[in-house]
């Protein structure tokens, strides 16, 4: 039935807005375009080379494919304002968001933003791919993607605060590596970076795109078990927010 | 117990806040009967949306508890509404932007699809769309349906769970007029089938449109309980419609110093001259007195009539903590 959905959501989706999936198109080409020129500017200042890549382009793409694969939590219905809707249904909140995330997936983030960047990278990049490491890193960063999720919106419950805590978040994101070299920071900001999990994903990402990374890599290991922390800690924030909405309300 | 499908029970929530505490309920007590419909009526603040969540099973009471369907809500929890309530919180709710491009009947077959809703889901989203009325829309987008009709379409994917309780919180909340009438005649052919709803509103014309029995909460507290009827005949006063010649205001003043008379309600300047609305005890003010009154005055009275007060009315009245009422029929 999940199936099903999927793909007669995305045969609406498509018949229905060309004019959407054109936009996409050119908001993808303006995005490569605009980190382009950016990170052209910065790349040549520390390098990219620690990466696992020379090429500014191919550094730029694969932020670009990592960070749309990672940003379909946003996406994702179980924030402040619609809490109270998730976990009135009858089913349990977390399997709403896996089935969701994976409607969301095969609608809207695959066919219209994941494939044209993949296809992009294959034409214009020179890869170096060890497939059992593009599948383990692709299982870990839904995994890791999936932890953040819950993390940040356990975090929001918690601390009752939810455009402060977002915004740590998204700022952490913007500076562990989407766009630029973490080594363009100062080396403070490196090292906090360095534990957050993300800033491991981009790294490893480009290594196992480019550089033909094994799971058995110190780094690898190092993302894998940062991965599946997130995702535990992730859960144990998200109960804890649960619990603290059933004891005292969702006033934030 | 057993015929009970809600008890509330000396119900207590306190919010802790950084400055001061919040008592949202104060030792509520009451219950619904299966298939009945019951208004909980209230302005902003007096605690409805709170005890929607707590018979829900999703937020946890300070003291006391509610029984659903005889099981505590304190043990239920969460399950309260994977088993018992449908909960249909108009605020919070949101149609699945994910799929609004979708016709009506294929986003409640997606939509129920990804709720792991078990069963034949086209013939559940089928029965659905006909119970809101939306059946001649299937094939149209949701995203095109009117503020009226998403509230149905969410109703009708509140209605696919086939739970044995609604609770529906504002139902109605920023609808126009013709959109209420619409979804409350979904819920009226929903308590036709026998369905168990509790609906919280702050529409005295909802609340006697569709509830066999309503609630007056006001800071936490019940103030008042019964039918429509009843909680109207709880007020001893009546509303006395009265229309002088020529326009005087001094009438007013003339009306205010009679003792019987409790509120000068509205005053204003007609064509002809002045029409007063007054609150009075019943039978207190005879028409005679007002006549000879006006008389005293050099006026003429034009119109003189005695009528019981509106739902809203008493509501008003009740809030203001009149303590002259008797408070309670229930």
């Amino acid at each position: 039935m999940l199936w099903f959905a999927s793909f007669i959501n995305y045969w609406y989706n498509l018949k229905a807005y060309k004019s959407e999936f054109v936009s996409l198109a050119a908001r993808c080409v303006i995005s490569i375009v605009v980190y382009y020129f950016w990170g052209y500017s910065i790349v040549y200042q520390k390098g990219i080379q620690s990466y696992g890549t020379e090429s500014p382009l191919g550094f730029i793409l694969s932020g670009i494919l990592l960070a749309e694969f990672m940003g379909f939590r946003w996406a994702f219905s179980l924030h402040v304002q619609t809490f109270y809707h998730v976990f009135s249904r009858p089913v349990s909140p977390h399997l709403q968001v896996l089935r969701e995330w994976f409607v969301f997936n095969m609608t809207h983030i695959i066919p219209f933003e994941i494939i044209p960047c993949a296809l992009l990278i294959v034409a214009t990049q020179r890869l170096n791919i060890r497939p059992e490491a593009l599948l383990v890193f692709l299982t870990l960063s839904t995994l890791l993607c999936l932890g953040q999720h819950f993390m940040e919106v356990g975090a929001t419950f918690v601390f009752k605060k939810e455009r402060p805590i977002l915004f740590v978040f998204e700022v952490l994101e913007e500076f562990s590596g989407r766009a630029f070299p973490i080594t363009i920071l100062p080396e403070a900001a490196q090292q906090i970076l360095s534990f957050y999990p993300p800033t491991w994903a981009y790294l490893v990402w480009r290594k196992v795109l480019f550089a033909g990374m094994s799971v058995t890599d110190l780094e690898f290991l190092i993302f894998s078990a940062a991965s599946l922390i997130m995702f535990l800690l992730g859960l144990v924030v998200f109960r804890a927010g649960v619990n603290k909405i059933y004891r005292e309300g969702l006033v934030l | 117990m057993q015929s009970k499908a809600i008890v509330v029970d000396h119900l207590w929530k306190i919010y802790t806040g950084r400055e001061k505490n919040i008592v949202a309920l104060r030792d509520v007590s009451f219950s619904v009967s299966k298939g009945e419909v019951v208004g909980v009526l209230g302005p902003n603040g007096a605690g409805k949306t709170t005890l929607c969540l707590i018979l829900s099973g999703l937020l946890e009471p300070t003291k006391g508890t509610a029984y659903i369907m005889g099981e505590d809500v304190k043990e239920l929890k969460r399950k309260a509404c994977e088993k018992y309530v449908a909960l249909y919180l108009a605020e919070h709710m949101r149609l699945w932007n994910a799929f609004i491009r979708l016709p009506a009947l294929k986003y409640l077959e997606a939509v129920g699809a990804i709720r792991c809703i078990e069963g034949d889901l086209k013939k559940k989203a089928e029965e659905a769309l006909k119970k809101v009325g939306l059946w001649e829309w299937r094939n149209e987008w949701p995203s095109r349906f009117s503020a009226g009709m998403k509230r149905k379409l969410m109703i009708a994917e509140t209605l696919m769970y086939e739970l044995p309780i609604l609770i529906l919180d504002e139902p109605t909340v920023h609808l126009d007029p013709a959109s209420c009438i619409e979804v409350w005649d979904v819920l009226k052919e929903l308590a036709r089938s026998g369905k168990t709803i509790l609906l919280t509103t702050q529409n005295m014309e909802e609340a006697e449109y569709l509830c066999d029995r309503i609630l007056l909460l006001s800071k936490g507290n019940i103030i008042a309980s019964g039918s429509p009827h009843e909680v109207k005949k709880l007020m001893k006063y009546e509303k006395i419609t009265v229309k002088v010649s020529p326009r005087s205001r001094e009438f007013v003043r003339l009306l205010e110093k009679i003792e019987d008379i409790v509120e000068v309600m509205q005053v204003k300047d007609v064509e002809d001259g002045t029409l007063a609305v007054v609150r009075s005890i019943k039978g207190s003010v005879e028409p005679s007195t007002l006549v000879k009154l006006a008389k005293s005055a050099g006026l003429k009275v034009l119109l003189l009539s005695y009528e019981e007060l509106s739902l809203s009315d008493a509501f008003r009245i009740l809030l203001k903590g009149d303590k002259n009422e008797n408070k309670d029929l229930a």
